[in-house]
């Protein structure tokens, strides 16, 4: 299961990487550089055939992330505006995932230290959360509601100001 | 959610501060969740209707690493309580109110503009912060407010402006009131001065105002018509920059009197 190579730039090398659960994949140099871990590996002479071993990342994610990577470095320098819209409108799409991917996303790029990966998890996250009323980011970060009515009640009071309904985004922010 | 640490603190971070706030009531876990995340970037919204409570800066975590807020005419009293709190946030680069502050050793450049010292002291505590920064070399002061501006006007509380090494230096009174700021002693390195203090008109104040900047190669003296509040442009004076002469009437004397001696003082005549 190997990444698209098709647009992978003038780099020719292709680094191996090996999932946790011993799925291979393959991406261009260019691509594997922009992980931080993998780039210092490269530079040490540890990517040879057998790949390098990603203990804490498991194939799907790290397939995500082969992705991620080979289409952003098959785009990184000298972009036209349309090349820079069409990667942000990857980007959007590519982190339109659940949240147990997104977990694993957000692990894994901090892991492999991509950069630009985790910063548009982060981001992803921290808007879903925000979007979000109490009872909905509960359903969906899995968290139990374990306050009795009348704690919940109290926390309310507590952050009164913080409870009150606000307006849409303003120009400030 | 069970994430590392550190990276829900990144998450956390991105998320609006009242947002964040409001993760308290999701669970027991998550209740002081919040007050544990540095490097909030705070933007309160004036067009929110949460007005945070001070109580909610004094616990979120430091560092903090932004703060930006939009204050509403009836919430300005909780700015300096805001600003106190977020002093005792390590690495904040708020202005600190408290009094024992040691001040900004490095600081180089000044500019409060329209800011109202709502409180007595205040204006020493601006001196102060003026005082503790000896590599202060541009100080604007434009529109700063006094509280007695707005009442009757009691005795004067003056504040001094020391600082050995401005360069340039902007005092703009409000409208034709004195907000108290005197230049304290000679400031021997100023090279340019923007001033306009028709508060000060005819006293001698206002004559040692000039005075002590009268090493300067650049003067902007600005006098606002009264009546109708529009800034007048007369003479242009050679050296370049003495502008709005506009001293006719019964208080004109006193800066006649003024006319320094040609050679070291500033080029200027009227």
């Amino acid at each position: 299961m190997a990444a698209a190579t098709d647009d992978a730039g003038d780099s020719n090398e292709m680094i191996r990487v090996v999932s946790s659960d011993g799925e291979h994949f393959e991406m261009p140099e260019a691509a594997a550089n922009l992980s931080l871990v993998l780039r210092h590996m490269i530079e040490d002479d540890c990517a040879d055939a057998a790949g390098i071993p990603l203990a804490v990342v498991a194939a799907k994610p790290l397939a995500k992330i082969v992705d991620y990577c080979t289409k952003h470095a098959a785009k990184s320098s000298g972009l036209t505006i349309e090349e820079a819209e069409e990667l942000k409108r990857f980007d959007a799409e590519f982190i339109e995932v659940d949240t147990d991917m997104l977990y694993d996303l957000l692990v894994a790029a901090d892991f492999m230290g991509v950069e630009g990966l985790s910063k548009l998890a982060v981001q992803r996250t921290a808007d879903l959360i925000k979007g979000k009323t109490p009872e909905q980011n509960r359903e969906t970060f899995g968290i139990v509601n374990d306050f009795t009515p009348e704690e919940e009640e109290e926390i309310c009071k507590e952050n009164e100001w913080a409870f009150q309904i606000t307006k849409p985004p303003s120009r400030l922010c | 959610m069970s994430l590392p640490t550190e990276i829900l603190d990144i998450i956390l971070a991105r998320v609006p501060f009242e947002k964040l706030v409001r993760t308290s009531c999701l669970s027991r876990a998550w209740r002081r969740r919040w007050e544990s995340v540095p490097f909030l970037d705070i933007c309160f919204d004036p067009i929110s209707p949460a007005v945070p409570d001070t109580r909610a800066l004094w616990r979120c975590a430091p560092p903090v690493r932004g703060f930006r807020a939009g204050v509403r005419a009836r919430h300005f009293h909780r700015a300096a309580r805001w600003l106190r709190a977020l002093a005792r946030k390590r690495d904040c680069h708020m202005p600190p109110a408290p009094r024992d502050f040691s001040g900004f050793p490095n600081l180089v450049s000044l500019n409060p503009s329209d800011v109202t010292l709502w409180f007595d002291g205040d204006g020493a505590q601006l001196e102060r912060l003026v005082a503790a920064a000896p590599r202060l070399a541009l100080l604007e002061l434009a529109n700063v407010f006094t509280m007695q501006i707005f009442s009757d006007r009691g005795a004067v509380d003056p504040w001094f402006i020391r600082a050995p090494n401005l360069r340039a230096l902007l005092i703009i009174m409000p409208g034709a009131l004195d907000n108290d700021c005197r230049v304290a002693e000679t400031l021997p390195l100023l090279e340019e001065a923007y001033i306009s203090i028709n508060g000060l008109l005819g006293t001698q104040c206002f004559l040692d105002t000039f005075r002590r900047i009268a090493t300067l190669n650049n003067l902007f003296f600005v006098s606002l018509d009264q009546a109708d509040d529009t800034e007048r442009e007369e003479d242009e004076i050679d050296e370049g920059f003495l502008w709005a002469l506009d001293l006719a009437g019964p208080r004109a004397v006193a800066p006649l009197a003024l006319r320094p001696c040609p050679t070291a003082g500033p080029d200027y005549h009227v």
